[in-house]
C-alpha cells in the first residue's frame, strides 16, 4: 500500500499573550500515516487539535516542529496542492458569486482548461445536487448548500486526496446522509479521504481506519474492527414491569441502571452476565423489551483518553511507542 | 489558462463591482453637472479653473476613500470570513494572492478614474464650447489628463499602504493607520520644512529620515497648478513621479507579502 | 526572507533617490505657493472641521518660516538685503487665512504691520482693522496701526490711532505722547528713530524678542540712511577738491575714518565701517556706489520714502 499522507512528530505551539512568553501546545508530536484509497477518520473532541492539524497540512499555519508529506511531497511544496482537495470547517465563500462562478474561480486557480472546466463544473454540481442552484448567488445558499458547494470546490481539480474538516457538522440528518454518500462514492472512485469529526457514528459508517486525538496528542489509532476486537462488548438490556426488589438485585449485576420511559435500562459488562440478568427479571415477573450490544470503544477514548495498544499502523514506524 | 494573480485580480474587481463601489461615479457625475450649472456665471476662464479643480479634487477624494476602505477589507475580509482558507489551500503562493488583491483594486480604481476623467473633460468641453463656440478647443484644460494620471498613481500607493496594514492589523486600526499615513504623506514636505528650522541635530536627522522613508504624496499633487496655470505638467515630473510610485509600491508589496507569508491563519 | 528584506531596502533606497531627483527639480518653497490658490480663510475654516485652531497655527508657522527663511543668508543670519526674494503677494492671503481661522492671533496682525507695509500699506491697514474689530482692547494693534499711518504720512490718522490705543487697558504712557508727536511733527528720520527706539525698548522689556528684533532692524536702517547721507557729503567734497568723481569709495581714503561732525537722526555719532575697499552698512551689506551720478545708495532697493 502506498502512503498518501505521512505526518511525523508534528507539533504546534500557540502563543497566548502579546509578548509570546506564554504558550499553549495545540498539537504534540503527532505522527500518523494514511494509505492511498482509504477513508481515514480523524477523531477528537472540540479543541483536540484536529483543525490545527488540517490547517498545517494545508499550509495555512506553520508547525512549530515536525514534518508532513502529502502524496510524497512536503507540505511546503506548493505543487503538492495540485492533487489535493480541501473542505474547510463550516465553509463560507464569496457570497457575491454564483455557484458556477465560484467553481470557475477555483478551477482557474488550478489553471484548468476552460472546456474541461465547464464539463467538470456541471458534473460536480450534479454530484452534490446543486444543478438547480448553478446560477444563484452564494449569499442565498443555506448551510447545507454551502457545505455541498464546498465539497464541489474541493473536487474541482479531480484530486487524489481530499481533506475535509468536519464535513457533517451543522447539517440536518438528510444533509448528513448526502455527504456520507458523496464520501462513499469518492472512495469507490479510488480517492483517499481524510476527514475530521467529533461524531462517532459517522466514523463507524465510513472509515477504514481512525486516529483519535486528545488534547493535541494521539490517543489511539488503527483499524476500527481491530480496535473493536480488543475491547469487550457491553450489553444493554431494557426491561419493563420491574419492581424495586428486582432493581436492587439487578444493581449487583449491572454496571449502571436507570429508569427510562420505556422501562429500566440495565447495562452489563459482558454476555456472561446476560443470562443472570434475564433470569432475575423473569423471577420478578418483569419482561425483557430489548437486548443489544453497545460498542464503547470510541467513547472510552473520548472520555478517558486511554492509549490503546498500537500495532504501528497509525504511528510512524520509528516513533516506537 | 490564466495566471493565479490575474484570476484573483479579476475576482477582486468583480467583487467591488458587485458591491456597488462604482456607484460613486454617479455621485461624481451629478456633482460635476451641478457645479457646471452653478459656475456658468463666472467670467473668462474661471469656470475651467473651478471645474478642473473640483473634478480632480473629487477624483482624489473618492479615490482615497475607495483605496482605504476597500483596500483594508481586501485581505481582512478574506481572513474574517475564512474564504482565505479555501483559496490558500489551492496551488498558489501567498504573494500571488497579495498581488492579485492589489491589481484587482487597481483595476477598479482605473475604471473609476478613467470614467471620472472622461466626464470631467466632457464637462470642460461643454463649458468651453458654450463660451467660445468653434474656438473652444484651445480653451479646454487638457492639463487635467496628466494631473489625473498622477492622482491615479497616488491612489495606487494608498492601496498598497492599506493592503499592508490589512495584512496584519484589525480593520479599525488599519483605517486609522492608513488615514494617518495619507495625511502625513500629503504633508511630508512640512517635515522637511520643520527639519530645517530645528536646531537639535538628532531630531533634525530623524525628521529628514522620516521625510524620505514615508510616502511623499506631494509628488502627485498638481491639482492646483494644473487648474491655474492651465498647462501640462512637465514630462520629466510625470516620469519621475511614476518611477517613484512604482518603486515605492513594489517595496510595500514585498513588505506585505513577507508579513502575509509569515501569518498563521488560526 | 533575507532576499525579501534586501529587496525592500533596495526598493526603498531607489525610491528615495528618485525623491531626491524630484526635489532637485523644484524650487524649495514651491509648496507654499500652492497656498496662494486657496481662495479664502473662510473656506479653509469650513474645511478644517473644527480643527481651525490647529490649522491657524499651521498657517502661521508657514508664514513665519517662509518669510523668515527667505531672509536668512548662508550663515543663517537675517540679511535684510534679501527682501527681493520674498513673494509679498503671498503674505496677505497667508495672514488673512491665519487670522480668519483664529481672529485672536495678535502676532499675525502685528507681523502684517511690520512686513506687509512695505509691499502694500493698505493691506496692512485692512488686516490691522480686522484685528481691532475682533480684539478691540489690544492696544498694540493701535500702536501698529498708528505706525503704518505715520509711514504713509497720514499724521492725523496716525495720531488718532495712537490716542485711541492709549485709552485701552494696560496701554503704556507713551502711546499718548506718540499721539501728540504725530500731531506736532511732519515725520522725518528723528521722529522715526524716536518711535522705533520706544517700541524697541517696550518690546524688549516685555520679552517680545521677535518684535524687538524687527524694531532694531528699523533703527539700523535709519543709521544706514544717515551713513549714506554722510558718504554723499564726503563724495561732494572729493569732487570739489579733485574736480572729478572717485572710481571707488576706497579712494576717499582717510576721510572714511573720520566720524561725521553732525550727530545722526538718533543722536548717534555717524562713523563708517570700512572693510577693504568697501563700506559696510549696519545691516551687513556693502553700500552701492553709482559712479555715473557720483552717489552712494542703500545696499538694497527697498528704501522707505519717508526717511
Amino acid at each position: 500500500m502506498q502512503t498518501a499522507l505521512k505526518i511525523d512528530k508534528l507539533t504546534k505551539d500557540y502563543t497566548i499573550d502579546f509578548f509570546g512568553t506564554k504558550k499553549k501546545r495545540a498539537l504534540d508530536e503527532l505522527s500518523l500515516e494514511v494509505y492511498e484509497g482509504e477513508v481515514f477518520g480523524f477523531l477528537g473532541a472540540n479543541g483536540a487539535g484536529k483543525t490545527t492539524t488540517i490547517k498545517i497540512l494545508m499550509g495555512l499555519i506553520y508547525p512549530t516542529s515536525g514534518t508532513a508529506e502529502i502524496l510524497g511531497r512536503p507540505i511546503s511544496d506548493i505543487s503538492s496542492r495540485r492533487d489535493i482537495g480541501f473542505l474547510p470547517e463550516s465553509p463560507y465563500f464569496y457570497d457575491y458569486l454564483t455557484a458556477t462562478e465560484f467553481l470557475t474561480y477555483c478551477g482557474n486557480l488550478f489553471r484548468i482548461e476552460k472546456s474541461l472546466l465547464r464539463g467538470r463544473i456541471k458534473e460536480l454540481l450534479r454530484l452534490v445536487g446543486l444543478e438547480q442552484a448553478a446560477d444563484i448567488q452564494l449569499r442565498k445558499f443555506s448551510k447545507g448548500m454551502l457545505q455541498r458547494i464546498g465539497i464541489a470546490q474541493a473536487l474541482i481539480n479531480d484530486p487524489k486526496m481530499v481533506f475535509m474538516d468536519e464535513p457533517m457538522s451543522g447539517l440536518d440528518p438528510i444533509g448528513r446522509r448526502e455527504v456520507r454518500d458523496i464520501i462513499i462514492s469518492l472512495r469507490d472512485r479510488g480517492k483517499t479521504i481524510f476527514f475530521s469529526t467529533h461524531i462517532l457514528s459517522d466514523v463507524e459508517v465510513l472509515c477504514d481506519r481512525v486516529a483519535i486525538l486528545k488534547q493535541g496528542k494521539l490517543a489511539g489509532c488503527g483499524r476500527l474492527s481491530d480496535l473493536q476486537q480488543q475491547s469487550d462488548t457491553t450489553m444493554e438490556v431494557v426491561a419493563h414491569n420491574v419492581d424495586k426488589e428486582a432493581v436492587e438485585k439487578l444493581g449487583e449485576l449491572a454496571v449502571s441502571i436507570r429508569q427510562t420511559a420505556s422501562g429500566v435500562n440495565i447495562r452489563i459488562r459482558s454476555e456472561a452476565e446476560l443470562e443472570r440478568v434475564i433470569q432475575a427479571v423473569h423471577q420478578h415477573k418483569g419482561g425483557i423489551v430489548s437486548v443489544y450490544p453497545v460498542k464503547t470503544l470510541l467513547e472510552d477514548f473520548f472520555i478517558k483518553g486511554e492509549k490503546q495498544s498500537e500495532d504501528g499502523v497509525c504511528g510512524h514506524p520509528n516513533s516506537g511507542s | 489558462m490564466m495566471n493565479p494573480v490575474l484570476v484573483i485580480a479579476l475576482n477582486t474587481f468583480r467583487e467591488s463591482v458587485r458591491d456597488k463601489v462604482l456607484y460613486n461615479l454617479l455621485l461624481f457625475v451629478l456633482l460635476l453637472i451641478a457645479a457646471s450649472l452653478l459656475v456658468a456665471e463666472l467670467s473668462l476662464n474661471q469656470e475651467q479653473i473651478v471645474i478642473a479643480r473640483m473634478g480632480l479634487s473629487a477624483m482624489l477624494f473618492f479615490g482615497v476613500l475607495i483605496a482605504i476602505f476597500i483596500g483594508i477589507g481586501l485581505v481582512y475580509k478574506e481572513i474574517d470570513k475564512r474564504t482565505v482558507y479555501t483559496i490558500l489551500a489551492k496551488p498558489l503562493c501567498r504573494y500571488e494572492f497579495i498581488l492579485g488583491k492589489f491589481f484587482g483594486l487597481s483595476l477598479t480604481l482605473l475604471v473609476n478614474c478613467s470614467v471620472m476623467l472622461v466626464a470631467l473633460l466632457a464637462a470642460l468641453s461643454v463649458l468651453a464650447y458654450r463660451r467660445y463656440a468653434n474656438q473652444a478647443f484651445g480653451y479646454i484644460n487638457f492639463g487635467v489628463l496628466p494631473a489625473g494620471l498622477l492622482i491615479y498613481l497616488e491612489l495606487l500607493m494608498v492601496v498598497a499602504i492599506a493592503l499592508l496594514f490589512s495584512s496584519f492589523s484589525t480593520p479599525v486600526l488599519s483605517t486609522v493607520f492608513s488615514v494617518l499615513f495619507y495625511i502625513i504623506g500629503s504633508l511630508s514636505q512640512d517635515l522637511l520644512v520643520f527639519a530645517r528650522s530645528i536646531r537639535l541635530v538628532p531630531a533634525k536627522y530623524l525628521l529628514i529620515g522620516l521625510y524620505y522613508v514615508l510616502p511623499n504624496f506631494s509628488n502627485f499633487n498638481y491639482i492646483n497648478i494644473v487648474a491655474h496655470d492651465f498647462h501640462f505638467v512637465s514630462g520629466r515630473k510625470i516620469l519621475f513621479a511614476t518611477v517613484y510610485a512604482l518603486l515605492y509600491i513594489c517595496m510595500l508589496l514585498v513588505l506585505t507579502s513577507v508579513v502575509f507569508q509569515k501569518r498563521n491563519f488560526k | 526572507m533575507l532576499k525579501a528584506l534586501l529587496a525592500i531596502v533596495l526598493l526603498l533606497g531607489l525610491s528615495i533617490s528618485v525623491q531626491l531627483k524630484l526635489d532637485a527639480g523644484k524650487p524649495p518653497e514651491s509648496r507654499i505657493e500652492d497656498l496662494l490658490y486657496i481662495p479664502s480663510g473662510k473656506t479653509v475654516k469650513v474645511l478644517s472641521f473644527g480643527f481651525d485652531g490647529v490649522v491657524a497655527d499651521f498657517y502661521w508657522l508657514r508664514s513665519v518660516q517662509y518669510y523668515g527663511r527667505q531672509l536668512l543668508d548662508e550663515n543663517n543670519e537675517i540679511n535684510w538685503n534679501r527682501t527681493e526674494n520674498v513673494r509679498y503677494d503671498l503674505l496677505y492671503p497667508l495672514l488673512d487665512i491665519t487670522t480668519t481661522l483664529d481672529p485672536h492671533y495678535i502676532i499675525a496682525y502685528r507681523f502684517a504691520a511690520l512686513f506687509l507695509v512695505d509691499y502694500d500699506p493698505q493691506l496692512a491697514i485692512k488686516l490691522l482693522k480686522k484685528g481691532i474689530e475682533y480684539n478691540p482692547n489690544e492696544w498694540r494693534l493701535y500702536q501698529n496701526l498708528g505706525t503704518v499711518y505715520w509711514q504713509m504720512k497720514d499724521y492725523k490718522a496716525a495720531s488718532e490711532a495712537f490716542f485711541a490705543g492709549a485709552e485701552k487697558p494696560k496701554a503704556p504712557y507713551w502711546m499718548k505722547i506718540m499721539g501728540g508727536v504725530m500731531l506736532s511733527t511732519s515725520g522725518g528720520r528723528a521722529t522715526a528713530c524716536r518711535l522705533y527706539t520706544t517700541f524697541y525698548e517696550e518690546a524688549r522689556q516685555s520679552n517680545d524678542s521677535f518684535i524687538a528684533e524687527q524694531y532694531e532692524l528699523q533703527i539700523k536702517r535709519i543709521h544706514a540712511l544717515d551713513e549714506v547721507d554722510y558718504l554723499n557729503e564726503l563724495l561732494d567734497n572729493y569732487k570739489k577738491v579733485s574736480g572729478r568723481c572717485p572710481s571707488g569709495l576706497y579712494q576717499l581714503g582717510d576721510w572714511l575714518k573720520v566720524p561725521s561732525s553732525t550727530a545722526g537722526s538718533c543722536g548717534q555719532t555717524v562713523r563708517l565701517n570700512v572693510k577693504g575697499r568697501e563700506v559696510i552698512s549696519p545691516l551687513g551689506a556693502a553700500y552701492v556706489f553709482d559712479e555715473e551720478v557720483c552717489k552712494v545708495k542703500m545696499p538694497f532697493e527697498m528704501v522707505d520714502p519717508n526717511y
